[in-house]
């Protein structure tokens, strides 16, 4: 059989200017636990009765109706390839344009460090870039890339492109800028999921053994010098209508009982609406679709000057292949980072080895397969950007740094002091 | 032929069904897949021989289908981070007033400029001063701005908790999340077809061609699809036939510029219900099937939706209808035609068919409270174009009145219409103007669709009395029912149904929202004339029969109108 070559930059150059219709790869996962180790899907509320919290469906498979559950959902991956994405970047194995909220230096915030594009829920549209300033004390959206992204749309891409080209990748909606909801909308191109095959559905118990050893039925009350403490002595309880008052706390259990204050055993239970599955493999399908990059215009380079012909051509082709190149940048990282969904749900890849993917064909036919690892990956990347930059259109090198307005610093820094003392009800104030 | 082969990329159809937020749509409907060839044309420069293209294909006898049968994913409710929260001022009002001040500055400078070129010296001083006078205003206004853009960055000094709160919210874990639900499906087969006819021109071909290769998804966005059109396609699964069961939503014509509008209307933000036309699908057949029988009254309804005043129950469905009815009557044409009045020249009763109207009641969903949502107006099946045209020309009048009055406030196509209901106020309708509503209720398909058993929603207002129902000597009671059974029987042949194979009539009715017979008010609401009496029952017919079935004394009013409901339907 013959070996699969590695993807170059000019097959996928020629991939996204037409030849193909997207690019897919399929990988099959198991538990890191072993084959038949069971695994915990994310669990959603749902009205009761429901047999389970989990996203299951039943589906047909070689004609035999197979159960299947939600591993991964669209959203979480993209999420994770962000991050993975972040981590490349921070450890400089990939070279792209990133807007960061820098807390660092605001008193009190250091550990928030850096919340960037890649963090942000909403990526350059995001409520925390809108509330913060430049180094002049400029808000974002007054700055020249802020007022640059605000008149950007998927038919003049230049300004995302150039300062924040992960959000043409994993989509963007300025619902709540300048423009409301005419805010322009970008399609994702990315979209990936994890699924289990064949799952089974368990039973997990939980219990607790408190390691201090107090009993159950000893009676704690609130103390009469802070009604937020608590004591075990009536003499120092806080007496209400002669009686001591029993200690509770808003959504804790047990009024008055040592269980109020997380203390005592809890009594075993057995969840059986999410108590994990077992599969016969997990499989990711992620899918880069390239009409939807083609979609993406470049109407002007970086200068602002409108572009005809045969310029026009060769800079769109190039900008779409340099995303292109930093999707397939976050599939690879993402593999490398590995698959730990969440506690006690660690995948990894059936077979080792490179990523492999399949360009769709166009016309239809067979689809032409290809290997990438990480570091060919970051090299496409490296070399589709410069070509982008000789044809017009670069990346801004130099990391856009943001810090929170003074007013976010001070009543963030307000809001952890209100928390620590329990004055702050998270379920006051607007939605 | 000509087919438009779909391919879903990631195995997966996340699309949610136009009258079930928590369904998914498969497969996927004509309307669906015509709005997305839209979407790649609008998306470019929409180049005109593409909107020819377009409207020719929207012009087109509705598409068979080649779809495979899906898996259904079980529904969750996805928690989305919102992204409205903020702790800084919204200056844009400001910068706009700004922003008119600046125009204002231009156009006087203009109008300075024209009266020195003219020569006028008067109006130049003029100009001048006011010039001026503007200026320093700007300067003023940008200077305080200014100051306040600065001060609203600066940390406050006594912060309230709802701005602390705003804060905290603004960070990734602190953000508040609104419940969404994705409703996906896993086709068995990730391709599919649709099928027209019809061989396109060759420059029709070229441009539907290239739509198709541009189109990124059908249905949410990260339903991924790959399309181009072929000239050949596997036999049709599901193929547009007036028999079918599944109803789906199909391109009619004019389709691009309705998209055009309502586009321009919503702008992309959810929720949004796109326009289309209904068509019934069913399986191929090799062997002709007989058409089912239809009753006397059409389904292509005129609905409105009540919009404000009080909820009303169904047991107040005649007091409504008559008023609606009162008030056609009054903005037709005079003297007003015999299908609205149910009268002829003479002065008597009409022997065919008229308008009828009805009230569109809550019903059926297990929550179902029985409350009014809307009113439907019925025209006979039969109805020539003189006669639709006498309708639509009293709802209209009827609306123009009411966009006088509100003298273009308010929505313009379709403006709130006033009906009086005496004591019990007034309530507001509007008509349903795109195809349909999402309310099922308010769906013509829902009360029409072909079905073999029927139960009432209204009671039959019986045509003749059938005895004392309610006697205590059970033989006379028994031929009481017997006889109640037999009037609505010998009502169903009159609205050109078929005889039911069975009849029950009902003490009351365990549908969910529905009213028993007795707390219906009196009909005929005259006390001269003689009061009918009310049942409930239940229909099963040998075959299935097309809707709406309104049967008995009170059929043009409402009274007597029954729901279909399927096989599999049990008495709670």
């Amino acid at each position: 059989m013959a070996k699969t070559s590695e993807l170059t930059l000019d097959v996928l150059e020629r991939a996204v200017a037409g030849e193909s219709a997207a690019i897919r790869c399929v990988t099959r996962l198991q538990p890191a636990g072993g084959k038949g180790d069971k695994i915990f899907p994310p669990t959603y509320g749902v009205d009761k009765p429901d047999p389970t919290r989990y996203a299951f469906e039943r589906r047909q498979i070689d004609g035999h109706p197979i159960e299947t559950v939600l591993l991964d959902s669209v959203a979480s991956q993209a999420n994770r390839m962000e991050e993975a994405l972040f981590a490349a970047w921070s450890e400089e194995r990939l070279s792209f344009p990133v807007i960061s909220v820098d807390f660092s230096g605001e008193e009190g915030l250091a550990d928030l460090d850096r919340i960037t594009t890649l963090h942000a829920p909403h990526r350059i549209a995001d409520a925390l870039l809108r509330d913060s300033v430049d180094g002049e004390g400029r808000r974002f959206r007054d700055t020249e890339p802020g007022r640059a992204y605000t008149d950007s749309s998927a038919k003049n891409a230049a300004a995302l492109y150039r300062y924040c080209p992960t959000a043409l990748i994993f989509g963007v909606w300025d619902s709540t800028g300048p423009r409301g909801g005419l805010g322009n909308k970008i399609q994702r191109c990315l979209v990936s999921e994890i699924v289990g095959v064949g799952a089974v559905f368990g039973s997990k118990t939980s219990s607790r053994i408190d390691p201090t050893g107090i009993q159950a039925n000893v009676p704690i009350f609130h103390r009469k010098s802070d009604h937020d403490d608590w004591t075990t002595d009536e003499s120092e309880a806080w007496v209400e209508k002669g009686k001591a008052v029993p200690f509770s706390r808003k959504g804790a259990e047990g009024k008055g009982k040592p269980s109020s204050i997380n203390h005592s055993n809890i009594k075993p239970t057995i969840d059986v609406t999410a108590g994990g599955v077992t599969i016969d493999y997990a499989i990711q399908t992620t899918v880069l679709s390239l009409p939807a990059l083609r979609r993406l215009r470049f109407p002007l380079d970086e200068d602002g000057e409108p572009l005809v012909g045969e310029r026009r051509v060769a800079l769109e082709r190039s900008a779409r292949t340099a995303v292109a190149a930093l999707a397939l940048a976050a599939i690879t990282e993402l593999r490398t980072t590995g698959f730990d969904l969440r506690s006690r749900s660690l995948l990894i890849p059936e077979q080792a080895g490179p990523l492999v993917l399949d360009l769709i064909p166009a016309e239809g036919g067979e689809p032409a397969t290809y290997t990438l690892s990480s570091d060919q990956a970051a090299k496409l990347v490296a070399e589709a950007s410069r070509h982008a930059g000789k044809s017009g259109l670069r990346w801004e090198r130099e990391p856009l740094t943001l810090k929170p307005a003074p007013k976010l610093s001070a009543l963030i820094r307000e809001s952890r002091k209100r928390a620590a003392v329990g004055e702050v009800d998270d379920t006051e104030g607007g939605n | 032929m000509y087919a438009l082969r779909i391919e879903y990329l990631t195995g997966r159809c996340v699309a949610t069904s136009y009258n079930d937020r928590n369904r998914a749509e498969w497969p996927p409907h004509p309307a669906r897949v015509f709005s997305a060839l839209v979407a790649s044309w609008a998306d470019s420069d929409s180049p005109d021989d593409e909107r020819a293209a377009l409207d020719w294909l929207a012009e087109q006898p509705p598409p068979s289908i080649v779809a495979s049968d899906a898996s259904r994913r079980h529904v969750v409710p996805h928690f989305v981070p919102v992204n409205d929260t903020t702790v800084l001022s919204d200056f844009r009002p400001v910068v706009r007033k700004l922003d008119e001040l600046l125009i204002a500055y231009e156009v006087l400078e203009n109008e300075s400029l024209g009266a020195v070129a003219r020569g006028d010296q008067k109006q130049a001083s003029s100009k001048q001063r006011a010039l001026s006078k503007l200026s320093m205003q700007i300067e003023k206004q940008r200077a305080s701005l200014k100051a306040r853009q600065a001060e609203d960055l600066a940390p406050l000094a006594k912060p309230s908790a709802s701005a602390v709160v705003n804060a905290s919210r603004l960070l990734a874990d602190g953000r508040t999340r609104q419940s969404r639900t994705f409703p996906s499906v896993s086709p068995h087969d990730p391709v599919t077809y649709l099928v027209w006819s019809a061989l396109p021109a060759v420059g029709i071909r070229k441009a539907l061609d290239s739509l198709a290769r541009r189109v990124v998804r059908v249905g949410h966005s990260s339903s991924l699809v790959a399309c181009r059109f072929v000239d050949t396609a596997p036999q049709p699964t599901l193929v547009p036939r007036n028999d079918g069961t599944e109803v789906l939503r199909v391109a009619a014509l004019g389709q691009v510029q309705r998209l055009v509008d309502a586009h321009s209307r919503h702008l992309e933000v959810e929720p949004r219900v796109l326009p289309g036309a209904f068509q019934r699908y069913g399986p191929p057949h090799t062997r002709s099937v007989r058409s089912p029988t239809a009753s006397v009254f059409s389904n292509e309804w005129i609905v409105l939706r009540q919009s404000a005043g009080p909820h009303l129950s169904t047991p107040l469905t005649v007091e409504v209808t008559q008023a609606l009815r009162d008030a056609m009557m009054s903005h037709a044409d005079q003297p007003p035609a015999e299908v609205l009045s149910g009268h002829q020249e003479n002065g008597e009763r009409s022997v065919t068919p008229h308008m009828a109207v009805m009230a569109l009641p809550f019903v059926e969903h297990p929550r179902a409270s029985g409350t009014i949502l809307g009113l439907a107006i019925v025209p006979p099946r039969s109805a020539s174009d003189e006669q639709r045209l006498a309708i639509l020309r009293a709802l209209g009048h009827w609306e123009q009145s009411a966009r006088d009055r509100s003298q273009g406030k308010g929505d313009t196509e379709a403006p709130s219409l006033q009906l009086r209901l005496g004591s019990r106020g007034v309530i507001e309708l509007e008509r349903i103007v795109w195809g349909f509503s999402s309310l099922v209720n308010l769906q013509a398909e829902t009360w029409c669709r072909p079905a073999r058993r029927w139960i009432s929603v209204t009671p039959v207002a019986l045509d003749r009395n059938p005895g004392n129902l309610h006697a205590s000597d059970p033989h006379v009671a028994e031929e009481a029912w017997k006889s109640a059974a037999e009037v609505i029987a010998a009502g169903c042949e009159s609205i050109g149904l078929p005889r039911p194979v069975r009849v029950e009539v009902l003490p009351s009715v365990t549908m969910a929202g529905v009213a028993k017979a007795r707390a219906f008010l009196p009909f005929p609401a005259d006390a001269r004339k003689t009061r009918r009496v009310k049942v409930h029952a239940y229909l099963e017919f040998g075959e299935p029969v097309i809707g709406p079935v309104i049967v008995g004394a009170g059929r043009y009013y409402g009274l007597g109108l029954f729901r279909p409901i399927s096989d599999g339907w049990a008495k709670a």
